[in-house]
């Protein structure tokens, strides 16, 4: 009896730790890293002026930040439907054009100029003005950014990227 | 300049400058990314490490003139006063050392010079303002100040011209602190932390003189003044200094208690009419009018005018 109910509970927790894990990205297994770096002119060892990029040491308004996501499937199984989410940061407003991935892995990039409550591609995305006219919306209008990868296999990283201005 | 005028456009550059406003330093900028994918038939969702950047402090500044009508001092006057506006524009707390210079482009050099903050925020300088030589700003704001010019010693004929400029810098070192203790960067903008600018007014070598005059002549022959006496009214019109001014027009009323004499208005000896016609004079019924247009003073031309006209006494 004492044994059966031992079995039992034991099989209720092996249950309810999966299902815990069930929502949540598993340490070890997809890991998502963010970073922060800035574009400088630095003279390289020939002397010359070249455009790096450096970790961050100064930021003031109108300087430009690097944001990038690195993504490593540690697991034994591929991740498809991967979709990653960046609301762009308060005091910062998106640079035109500047989100990008690994052309190896590919994505599908989508924006959002309503908090991420829905997404579109970019030449989709319209405001209407304050004269009732729709346009395209300003990259400063953009508040969330998406990407969409099909599939990330077993050992690949990617890179996913944007820049933001400080305001 | 005119007051209202002052009070329009001091309204005006705050406005544009509440504008600008830039992150402050000190502010925390935080990045956060999430995702989601399937792995073996099952959904897994997760976060990003949260990445924070600490904005730095960016120093920059604007010092402005802002007289917006040419200063004219008149010969005599003891003091020249030119306004400036300091911004602080760059995204944190500032103190800017003020330092003012006399520009050799000048024909005079006023004595002395003090500098004063429009400690009231009313656009013009005043007893209740303070005397300053450096000032602390927030970021975005701004501050009035009025550089006044000793010019009493100004004893020329001619007129003459002064360039002054009123210069700022920033105090700020390599770092700072943040509301919270962080300890920030200082950044200086284009202008390295320093801005000036330059204000210039003109001081008349000349201006006109008007001398009054009466005489009485009585019916009994004496200057006694009784009624039914003929007082004839001059004025004298001269220039001290040498320049030209121009667009002259002498009105002068009626005194109380007498009658104008038609047709006495006289310039310079010649009759003028009292009605509005192809001659410089006119009479209202209530005063004399005579346009003299210009008169130029050299060092070698002394021009002078006589105007004067008849009233009897009542």
């Amino acid at each position: 009896m004492t044994k059966s109910i031992i079995q039992n509970i034991a099989v209720v927790a092996l249950l309810t730790s999966t299902s815990l894990f069930a929502n949540q990205a598993i340490a070890g297994k997809v890991e998502l890293t963010s970073s922060s770096a800035q574009e400088k002119m630095v003279l390289n060892a020939e002397g010359v002026e070249e455009l790096q990029i450096l970790p961050i040491d100064k930021i003031v308004p109108g300087d430009v930040v690097i944001y990038s996501n690195n993504i490593i499937n540690n697991s034994d199984k591929s991740a498809t439907d991967l979709v990653i989410v960046n609301p762009i940061p308060k005091h910062m407003e998106y640079v035109q054009s500047s989100l990008s991935c690994d052309a190896s892995v590919g994505c599908n990039k989508l924006f959002s100029i309503d908090g991420g409550a829905s997404f579109k591609e970019r030449n989709q995305l319209f405001v209407t003005d304050n004269k009732g006219g729709v346009r395209v919306a300003y990259a400063n209008e953009i508040t969330t950014v998406k990407w969409i990868l099909n599939q990330l296999t077993v050992n690949s990283k990617t890179e996913l990227k944007f820049k933001a201005k400080l305001k | 300049m005119n007051t209202l005028l002052k009070y329009f456009i001091f309204t005006v550059l705050l406005f544009e400058l509440s504008l600008a406003k830039g992150a402050p330093a000190g502010t925390s900028i935080t990045n956060r990314a999430m995702i989601s994918y399937m792995s073996g038939g099952v959904d897994y969702n997760g976060t990003s490490n949260e990445v924070t950047d600490v904005v730095d402090q960016l120093i920059d500044l604007k010092m402005e003139w802002i007289d917006m009508s040419p200063i004219v001092v008149e010969r005599g006057e003891s003091q020249a006063i030119l306004t400036f506006r300091l911004a602080n524009i760059g995204n944190g707390e500032d103190r800017f050392v003020l330092t003012h210079a006399h520009d050799k482009n000048s024909t005079f050099r006023p004595k002395h010079s003090k500098l004063y903050q429009d400690s009231n925020e009313n656009g013009v300088y005043d007893a209740s303002d303070e005397q300053i030589h450096n000032v602390k700003l927030i970021a975005d704001t701004t501050v009035t100040l009025f550089l006044l010019l000793d010019v009493s010693k100004f004893k020329s004929d001619k007129s003459a011209i002064v360039y002054e400029s009123l210069q700022a810098r920033s105090t700020m070192g390599g770092s700072s602190k943040s509301d919270s203790g962080a300890k920030i960067k200082v950044v200086k903008g284009l202008k390295g932390g320093v801005d000036s600018a330059m204000g210039n007014f003109k001081i008349f070598g000349y201006r006109l003189n008007l001398a009054h005059s009466a005489m009485v002549e009585n019916q009994f022959g004496s200057n006694e003044a009784i009624r039914g006496a003929i007082v004839t009214y001059s004025i004298d019109l001269s220039i001290e200094g040498i320049g030209e001014i121009e667009n002259i027009i002498i009105r002068d009323a009626i005194p109380k208690g007498t009658i104008y004499q038609s047709e006495s208005l006289t310039l310079d000896g010649s009759s003028l009419s009292d009605g509005i016609d192809g001659d410089v004079g006119s009479f209202n019924g209530e005063a004399i009018k005579v346009n003299i247009g210009s008169m130029k003073q050299t060092k070698t031309v002394i021009p002078k005018q006589k105007i004067s006209f008849k009233v009897k006494i009542k």
